[in-house]
């Protein structure tokens, strides 16, 4: 058995060809089927024959999707520029030395470790009118504490932002922190010698020298938005009314509640077209740098 | 061990698993009851089918689309169930379009389960001209539950009418109390708009809206009103609602915290399950109308096509389980469904059942609810608009008339 495996010399060629073919099978493969399935009339089962463009006209008649992709616009803005935010500054405070500094990067760290689900659910509670916070406030006394955005229509889009801040900010803190951490130390000390502001040294110096690092936070940050459905379902359900609808809510809905396999599939296909769309600038940036 | 033994001894369990399972008669159920009164009602159909020696494999869902995504992704595998709980819905029609669906010409007419089911139940269950579903239960949408100590508390009688619903909903309101407990979650929004049409409109108007779906029916002033209903009702919400699920928001009406909940009779189940008494904990009438009208939601096992043969004696064992009378009464009683044969006797039921199994033996007072009756995602549609018209107070009854027409057209 030792001496077989002796014998036996590594052959990268083949172990990358057998990746490669999994990955076009299924996932490329995946991604052809769906597209030829948008071109169908399938309902529950799939239906072969191709009747064009169809499903594509309906989706974009189609109010709850027009709604839908509003809201990952509204969501996704918020959400990455909220993050990003929040999730700089957190890494700036840990890079000043504080004291317990990694428990603190832990508690930070924390709520990447729970699941989408999880989170929204704890945030349903605290957020609900009743049982959460404006009900705890308003029998602590205070009678006109209000806070019921995640069941105003208008205003419930809010509480999925502010839960996903919570959630995904510790990862821009460590990603940033540990950008911060490979700023060499000669570029502080000519800081100090200047004298320049802090603020100042961060916003001119230090981060337009971690394009990198923040395009890599954009990226991750933006599969989430696209991806955005276990928290709206544990959260809202897309509710109240539609107010807080997702594509990639929609398009399960689509594939499974309401049986309807070619309508799903189109809204599969824009989205990815959507995330492609997205993802063209730092491709662009990329690629101009190298070339 | 030596291995040889261990090889031998590992075929020889192999033997006896392979001809243990040539016995038995197996049925693997994809399910989604799983509310107390509805797994008491699962469970008296496994157990009438166990009793009679098969083996029963349980796999539940959380809810009906993920038994049917479940279903139908195992179809799609290979690895079909043995039986799948649905509604006679358009998922129905297609599965059984594609040849994917057992069919059971062959008992129905042995057992003569034509002659016991209602007319329209029958032509639910069969797709051309083959029965592809049998009946577990018949619920109806269009019923309203109260909590009678609140009304008794209040002195409110029950009402007959839309005017003294409301009345007594603003005096429930009035005392503190929800008026009209509502779950805010599009399905359940929506089977407040189609009752409200139903009691309007009747079984013609109905019938001509939702089955034939006739422009003139459209024109209809029945309409708007209808909308209007269903606006006002929603007024009556109180914060917590949006999200809640129906049996959450029934035992509000339970512990008395609600006056009404409009509710399909799966309600019932829920205040069994409590341990109330219908009549004297609570109460229940059809939505107010002048024509008595019943819109059904037959809950049915479908039979996709299986190939081996212990599961195919399975199914049949399944099937004469589910079509036996006494489980058929079982289930009313603990579910709040009303039983689908006609032969069952109902005596034993309570009040708010036997008002159930009457109106539906009424002529003309049975038609399909929304969810069977519209095609394609048309229904799914509706809900859309139900939900939007619920949630924005902006939108106004003829902007939502005008879009309801245009979806009910549109196929």
């Amino acid at each position: 058995m030792k001496t077989w495996l002796h014998r036996q010399t590594f052959k990268p060629d083949i172990t990358v060809a057998v990746f490669f073919g999994v990955v076009a099978i299924f996932f490329y493969g995946s991604i052809l089927w769906t597209f030829y399935m948008s071109l169908t009339r399938s309902t529950l089962m799939p239906n072969y024959a191709v009747v064009g463009l169809d499903q594509y006209v309906k989706l974009f008649t189609n109010y709850r999707w027009l709604v839908s992709c509003l809201n990952m616009v509204i969501f996704g803005v918020l959400f990455i520029v909220g993050t990003l935010g929040f999730g700089t500054i957190l890494a700036i405070f840990a890079d000043r030395r504080i004291q317990a500094e990694s428990l603190f990067r832990t508690i930070f760290l924390y709520p990447l470790a729970v699941s989408l689900i999880v989170t929204g659910l704890s945030w349903r509670w605290v957020l609900d009118p009743v049982n959460g916070l404006q009900g705890l406030m308003r029998n602590a006394g205070w009678e006109n504490f209000t806070f019921d955005w995640l069941t105003n229509p208008d205003r419930a889009i809010y509480t999925l932002v502010i839960a996903s801040i919570w959630h995904s900010s510790g990862l821009v803190m460590v990603i940033v922190l540990a950008g911060l951490r490979g700023v060499d130390n000669d570029l502080w000390k000519a800081i100090r010698m200047e004298g320049i502001p802090l603020w100042r040294a961060y916003l001119q110096v230090i981060f337009p020298g971690m394009r990198p690092v923040i395009a890599s936070c954009v990226v991750l940050l933006m599969s989430e938005v696209i991806r955005g459905y276990d928290l709206v379902i544990a959260m809202t359900k897309g509710g109240p009314g539609i107010a807080t609808e997702m594509p990639a809510k929609f398009a399960v809905d689509f594939y499974f509640a309401r049986v309807n396999l070619g309508l799903a599939s189109a809204a599969s296909i824009v989205m990815l077209m959507l995330s492609l769309l997205m993802l063209l600038p730092y491709f662009y940036s990329e690629f101009r740098k190298r070339t | 061990m030596n291995l040889r033994r261990f090889t031998s001894t590992i075929s020889v369990l192999g033997l006896l698993a392979a001809s243990n399972a040539a016995i038995a008669q197996t049925v693997d159920v994809q399910h989604y009851w799983t509310s107390s009164s509805e797994s008491k009602a699962m469970n008296a159909v496994a157990d009438a089918f166990k009793s009679k020696g098969g083996k029963w494999i349980d796999s539940p869902s959380a809810d009906f689309d993920a038994a049917l995504a479940a279903a139908t992704s195992r179809i799609a595998g290979g690895e079909p169930p043995s039986a799948i709980l649905m509604t006679p819905n358009s998922a129905l029609r297609d599965l059984a379009g594609s040849g994917q669906l057992r069919d059971f010409d062959d008992l129905a007419a042995e057992g003569g389960w034509q002659k016991v089911m209602s007319p329209l139940v029958w032509s639910k269950l069969n797709v051309n001209d083959h029965l592809v579903a049998l009946p577990v239960g018949i619920h109806a949408q269009n019923w309203v539950w109260y909590s009678k100590p609140l009304l008794e508390e209040l002195k409110i009688e029950q009402p007959k009418t839309f005017d003294e619903l409301f009345a007594a909903a603003d005096k429930i309101k009035a005392s503190g109390r929800i008026g009209i407990a509502t779950g805010g979650e599009p399905w359940q929004e929506v089977g407040i708009l189609f009752s409200s049409i139903l009691a309007l409109g009747g079984p013609d108007y109905w019938n001509e809206l939702i089955v034939k779906r006739s422009p003139e029916a459209l024109k209809s002033p029945i309409l708007p009103q209808a909308f209007d209903i269903f606006r006002k009702v929603s007024t009556y919400a109180d914060p917590a609602s949006p999200g809640r699920s129906w049996n959450d928001t029934t035992n509000l009406v339970v512990t008395g915290k609600a006056g009404f909940q409009f509710m399909g009779d799966w309600a019932r189940g829920e205040f069994l399950a409590a341990g109330k008494v219908a009549g004297k904990d609570f109460g229940c009438f059809l939505t107010p109308s002048d024509k008595p009208s019943y819109s059904i939601l037959i809950d049915v096992f479908a039979f996709p096509v299986n190939k081996d043969e212990d599961r195919i004696k399975g199914q049949t064992l399944l099937a004469q389980s589910v079509m036996d009378p006494a489980v058929e009464e079982q289930i009313a009683e603990v579910k709040g469904s009303v039983p689908s044969r006609t032969d069952v006797d109902t005596s034993k039921l309570d009040v708010c059942a036997q008002l159930g199994a009457k109106t539906l033996a009424t002529p003309g007072a049975a038609v399909q609810a929304a969810y069977d009756a519209l095609a394609g995602d048309l229904n799914g549609q509706v809900t859309d608009l139900a939900t939007q018209f619920w949630t924005d107070k902006s939108m106004t009854t003829e902007a939502a008339v005008e879009s309801f027409s245009k979806i009910l057209q549109s196929e």
